[in-house]
């Protein structure tokens, strides 16, 4: 059943009063999502109903699975078969896909997590708000590895970063980690859905090689290799082990050295496509609050009150989270050495900021972890106090 | 006078494979692919999916698509690959500890969803390629590393638990009998539904060194002995059955997959998706 | 039947477990004096593929074409 409706507007878009998580599965299909696998957990649900609902009407297919290990699982088996996938869950969750995920990134799986982040550890805080799994979206998963994660800060925003995460784990052929926030789960805003003809989407690169010479992890062409999916007469192996350019498990040394180097290559070579920030005052600027998610909100109102009182207060919303926006912070810093980073949990991304920014910044944190959301008033008077 | 599995070696794997000598995984693995073509599959549509252990290194060495997923998890992978192209015909490979212990929780929901994988339990009661550990088929009361007074846990039987469970066909073969084996493995794929093959082997070089079971001869000649077939181990008292391994198919029925059932869904909501655009 | 030879044996792939030799219905393997089964008395063999089908090598080969298709792996 779907507790929303979408209405089309004189140009013929889509236009509803949403929630962030109906909002992800209405970007999703629109970014050509036919397979979903999720298991139920607060406060990601929705998305899993959603999708049970509308995937159909597009020929597409849902599966509730027994967990979310296997939802993870799922979802890099229905990748193999070329359709774009996708899964949802919160922080418990995410913890118990992490051995998965880093199956999906040795062998360039596209796919999409959603993290609707809550309170933790462990059980937590499951309705309540928090931005914790930060780090855990970085380093979740155990070896090295890249990874890509975008957070949106309002209902609009979760449109464009889930066909945006899409475009990227297929552009990459990478998991892409959409990490969302309760607040921005559960938030109703006004979304204008683009028309079909309006977004540029980004399929796979499908390998034109005959099945006898076709390797599908070869760099011929590039640090990301073509695909071919199952069941076109390409015949491969993947596995967790690490492979040579054939699939096939290798424990040379130049061999296991190449597809390290390779994998994250492909990402930390392509930051100006995949590093996206949005800048909001940092012209004139003194002050810089750096924010990401849903907090970003409160930190433009808190811009704008403290403005009003002549402060120059800006603010950096890191849209992309992972890989890291280094090149912008330095920027910036190098203008504004006031920085404060404002996020929902203990202090997580501070610790990159402060690594990023010129020496003669000072980095404060502007921290709650009480499971209520931060306010502007709370950041300002942050501010404030800090002189 | 031709086997199939010669055809079906993957080109540029190198031989011999990594089993130790007598293991059965080898002769499982070739009555996998005699079953294969024997149900008149094309081998471009048939993905091979397997967890991690001794048993899951099978599908690397056959020319099918194939996927070495992660511990326990095959059956997941499986489910997303069938779920999202049904068209594939999907076979598990699994070992005792990967398929019942890690991945016991997959086993028996791929059973009650009733979706068209075939599975095959390469059964030889221990962990191999962590050096030995009890595994949840082991009988109770014998050796492994990690019990080293004798496992104190009774073990799973798979069959009846595949049965209890709702899979649509259930079978249990023995690598002594290698033919009945393949015909087991090919009715499960041509089965529509969820299908299990518990397959009874040796261990010869783990198990036989903690449980001193002998050489890989006398292992297979005993695994033989304790086979008996169903309609047999129906006239036998319980005492009788002690110790032996009762071959032949438990179940064998005809429910609705969940990938057929699934299309359905879809034609019904293309109707109402259509009813609904004219709403607007 | 006919003792045209047949039936191949895989050296380079065989692990000497034996399985043919004592699974064979009709006793037509021996070791040979290299450590490897060979079939000694292949005008015994009824073609069952018994042991074809029970080599966990896939060493044993009932073809000669598939021999020579397998040559240098």
């Amino acid at each position: 059943m779907l507790f929303y409706k979408l209405y089309k507007d004189a140009d013929g878009r889509k236009v509803g009063f949403v929630q962030g998580n109906e909002a992800c599965v209405e970007a999703a299909l629109l970014a050509g999502m036919r397979f979903f696998a999720g298991y139920p957990i607060t406060p990601s649900s929705e998305i899993a109903a959603v999708s049970a609902e509308k995937l159909p009407m597009l020929g597409g297919r849902f599966i509730q699975m027994e967990d979310e290990i296997s939802s993870m699982g799922a979802i890099i088996g229905g990748s193999m078969t070329g359709k774009k996938t996708m899964t949802a869950t919160s922080g418990p969750g995410f913890s118990l896909k992490q051995e998965n995920l880093g199956y999906a990134i040795i062998n360039e799986v596209p796919c999409v997590i959603v993290n609707v982040q809550r309170g933790g550890p462990s059980t937590g805080l499951p309705t309540q708000i928090a931005q914790a799994d930060v780090m855990q979206a970085r380093w979740g998963t155990h070896g090295d590895h890249p990874i890509i994660a975008i957070s949106p800060a309002s209902v609009s925003q979760v449109v464009t970063s889930t066909i945006r995460a899409f475009n990227l784990a297929e552009k990459y052929r990478t998991p892409v980690i959409l990490l969302m926030d309760e607040t921005l789960g559960h938030m109703r805003e006004k979304i204008v859905l683009p028309r079909e003809d309006e977004i540029e989407l980004i399929d796979r690169k499908q390998t034109e090689d005959t099945p006898e010479e076709f390797k599908p992890f070869a760099t011929k062409h590039g640090d990301v290799p073509l695909f071919a999916p199952y069941g076109k007469g390409y015949r491969y192996n993947i596995t967790g082990l690490i492979h040579d350019e054939a699939g096939f498990p290798t424990t040379k040394t130049d061999e296991v050295v190449s597809l390290l180097d390779r994998l994250h290559s492909k990402i930390n070579d392509n930051l100006d496509d995949i590093v996206e920030v949005c800048e909001f005052q940092t012209e004139d600027a003194d002050t810089l609050l750096v924010s990401f998610g849903s907090a970003t909100r409160s930190c433009i109102s808190a811009m704008e009150k403290g403005r009003a009182e002549g402060k120059k207060i800006g603010v950096l919303q890191l849209l992309t989270v992972w890989p890291f926006a280094e090149k912008q912070i330095v920027k910036l810093t190098e203008k504004i050495k006031n920085v404060f980073v404002v996020e929902m949990n203990m202090g997580q991304i501070i610790g990159e900021v402060s690594r990023c920014s010129h020496r003669d910044a000072v980095v404060t944190g502007i921290n709650k972890y009480n499971g209520i959301y931060i306010t502007p008033q709370e950041i300002l008077e942050k501010v404030k106090e800090s002189r | 006078m031709k086997s199939a599995i010669h055809d079906y070696l993957r080109p540029k794997k190198k031989f011999p494979h990594v089993w130790c000598p007598g293991c059965g995984h080898g002769i499982i693995l070739a009555s996998i692919v005699r079953a294969i073509e024997a149900a008149g599959k094309n081998r471009d549509e048939v993905v091979v999916v397997s967890g991690i252990g001794c048993s899951s290194r099978a599908p690397v060495y056959v020319d099918f698509s194939s996927i070495h997923s992660t511990h326990g998890r095959a059956l997941t992978f499986a489910t997303g690959v069938k779920v999202a192209n049904p068209k594939l015909t999907v076979i598990v490979i699994s070992g005792d500890g990967d398929g019942m212990a890690i991945g016991g929780n997959h086993f028996i929901h791929a059973c009650r969803r009733n979706i068209d994988l075939t599975m095959i339990v390469f059964n030889n009661n221990i962990y191999g390629m962590t050096g030995g550990q009890a595994s949840p088929t082991m009988p109770q009361g014998d050796y492994a590393s990690t019990a080293p007074f004798g496992t104190l846990e009774r073990p799973f039987d798979v069959c009846k638990l595949a049965n209890a469970s709702g899979a649509n066909f259930v079978a249990r073969g023995v690598v002594t009998s290698p033919i009945p084996l393949e015909k087991h493995i090919k009715k499960g794929i041509e089965k529509k539904g969820f299908s299990v093959i518990d397959v009874a082997e040796t261990c010869p070089t783990i198990y036989n060194f903690f449980n001193k079971t002998g050489n890989p001869l006398k292992m297979m000649k005993d695994l033989k002995a304790k086979a008996i077939p169903v309609q047999k181990a129906n006239t036998m008292t319980e005492e009788e059955l002690k110790g032996k391994i009762v071959t032949g198919v438990f179940a064998d029925r005809y429910y609705p997959d969940f990938t057929t059932s699934y299309d359905k869904i879809i034609m019904d909501s293309a109707k109402r998706s259509m009813k609904d655009e004219e709403s607007i | 039947m006919s003792d045209e030879k047949y039936l191949y044996v895989k050296k380079n792939w065989c692990k000497r477990c034996g399985y043919c030799i004592e699974f064979c219905p009709k006793n037509v393997w021996e070791f040979g004096d290299d450590g490897y089964p060979y079939p000694a008395r292949p005008q015994d063999c009824v073609r069952c593929r018994m042991c074809v089908n029970i080599c966990p090598e896939f060493a044993v080969i009932g073809e000669e074409e598939v021999t020579i298709k397998l040559e240098g792996r």
